[in-house]
């Protein structure tokens, strides 16, 4: 995109703030003690493993408070607070409470979108809604309906502003139950109260970036020209985009088409011996391949990774010269990969992605070789299987005895679509 | 710490006309019964073509997870939480 250089001035964005930033403060966390209340008030973390490497993937308010953190170990948390409870993690309420937020936002509204499975943001731009209510009053009516329609512990924070990037900003200031209001006025005073890594999207790497350019708060951030943001600090568009975002102008407001569907598995019992890490990548591809023809898509390329227990990884990628759709394709290419080149090492996790997505397209049959549109109607008939007896109905020789090998997990990032909510679940 | 349970149980529930939802109010379990006290979330649960429906409860002293099959109208305890496990109130 060519930037348009009358952009250069560009002031505070005066707009009236139409655009909601809603979050669910330790989602996961929050959830178990909305479902036991016995857990309410004390410090829990949930984890997918509760072994003492197992990771934490959510903290409660009251762990949080003695330092626990999402990403630590289970014994790091039981270290910071031995009082710690670890709670295994359970994907179908959290799907069936992000369903439930969404089906409250979306009575106000159709352009709500999920950021992730515990943020949403709704622009009422165009809304009929605010023409009776003020902003205001619409969040803290979602807040009350989200205690009342979903669960008295569980509280929201609710951020309003003309744009994503100040809707978010202004969600995170009073958590864990806050509603705040960021517009021309008051952004200023907003930035004062904050360091540079207080804004989303500059952690250290950014924030060194900003410090070489001589710019050391928000508030520094803010009033510095966009050339500079770009030559000196970004060198490149993002200092432009930065320029905008703090202004309150919208540049985030995109939609990112998918691009790749992978799956990671952390070993509970680490190994580098071959047959069992074909094993687990077979599982893997079944779960990829599952997601993919979910999707209606073929992919072109491959791409496997491992990363060893002693540090260090290996990954390699490649485009395979055809459509992978079943999992047997997949699978065939993924651990030629693997074979080729080989982890030598004990690995820890294990990746794969499959990528250059493409709407599947049956191809015409051959004369000659008519065994791949048999594959791909079994794989269908396969899938249509487990979709009307559960997952893991039927499954290949290989996986036998795997079944709750790699469990049902939540992706953190960002939700495309529903099949990434149950993508490992059979909802 | 949760425990898995998975046996089947009595339950007294009450399917509610308005809100066309479901109230454990008594189970019985290992010859005991609990009165529920609090249903703290329902959640449902797809497998397969089977919808099952999960209420989170309390007797106030105990807490189980109580799973409903909409296909054979059977009740389970599906898990119970132990403070110190191995101990029932």
């Amino acid at each position: 995109m060519k930037i348009p250089t009358d952009f250069i001035s560009l002031g505070l964005n005066q707009e009236e703030p139409l655009v909601m930033h809603i979050d669910l403060n330790s989602c996961f966390a929050t959830i178990e003690q909305q479902c036991n209340r016995f857990l309410r008030g004390r410090p829990i973390a949930t984890a997918a493993y509760l072994s003492p490497r197992g990771c934490i993937t959510a903290p409660s308010i009251e762990a949080k408070q003695f330092g626990v953190k999402t990403g630590m170990m289970v014994m790091e948390g039981k270290e910071k607070c031995p009082d710690l409870i670890i709670v295994p993690q359970n994907p179908p309420v959290y799907r069936d409470v992000h369903i439930r937020f969404k089906k409250i936002f979306m009575s106000y509204t159709n352009r709500v979108k999920p950021k992730s499975i515990d943020e949403v943001v709704i622009n009422f731009k165009g809304s009929q809604v605010i023409k009776h209510k003020t902003m205001e009053q619409i969040g803290y009516e979602i807040k009350h309906r989200v205690k009342t329609e979903i669960g008295e512990w569980v509280r929201v924070n609710v951020g309003i502003a003309p744009n994503m990037f100040l809707a978010k900003t202004a969600a995170g200031l009073h958590k864990p139950d806050g509603l705040d209001t960021i517009t021309h006025e008051n952004v200023r005073k907003v930035y004062q109260s904050m360091e540079l890594t207080d804004l989303d999207g500059i952690a250290e790497r950014n924030a060194a970036r900003l410090n070489a350019a001589g710019i050391y708060s928000p508030i520094q951030f803010l009033e510095a020209p966009v050339d500079k943001l770009k030559r000196e600090a970004f060198h490149s568009i993002n200092g432009f985009y930065w320029y905008c975002r703090l202004r309150g102008w919208e540049v985030d407001d995109y939609f990112s088409p998918r691009r790749t569907i992978g799956h990671t598995y952390a070993l509970g019992r680490q190994t580098n011996n071959m047959e069992e890490l074909s094993k687990l990548l077979m599982k893997l591809c079944e779960k990829v391949g599952r997601r993919l023809r979910g999707n209606d898509l073929t992919a072109g390329g491959i791409h496997v990774a491992c990363v060893y227990v002693d540090s260090g990884y290996w990954h390699k990628g490649m485009k395979v010269g055809v459509r992978l759709y079943t999992t047997q394709e997949i699978y065939r290419f993924a651990m030629q990969t693997l074979q080729d080149n080989g982890p030598h090492r004990v690995v820890r996790n294990l990746f794969i992605t499959v990528y250059d997505l493409d709407k599947f397209d049956p191809e015409q049959l051959s004369l000659f070789d008519g065994s791949k549109q048999d594959k791909r109607a079994l794989s269908k008939a396969l899938d249509s299987i487990n979709d009307r007896w559960g997952e893991m109905t039927i499954i290949p020789a290989m996986m036998l005895g795997m079944e709750n090998t790699i469990i049902d997990r939540i992706a953190f990032g960002s939700v495309k679509d529903t099949l990434d909510l149950y993508a490992d679940d059979t909802f | 710490m949760y425990e898995d349970i998975d046996e089947k149980i009595d339950v007294i529930a009450l399917f509610g006309r308005k809100h066309r939802d479901a109230k454990p109010f008594r189970i019985k379990w290992k010859g005991r019964e609990y009165d529920v006290q609090t249903v703290d979330y329902v959640y449902r649960r797809k497998i397969g073509d089977k919808i099952m429906y999960y209420f989170c409860v309390t007797d106030g002293a105990n807490w189980f997870e109580l799973q409903f099959d909409s296909n054979d109208l059977g009740w389970q305890i599906h898990r119970v939480w132990n403070e110190n496990p191995y101990r029932l109130h």
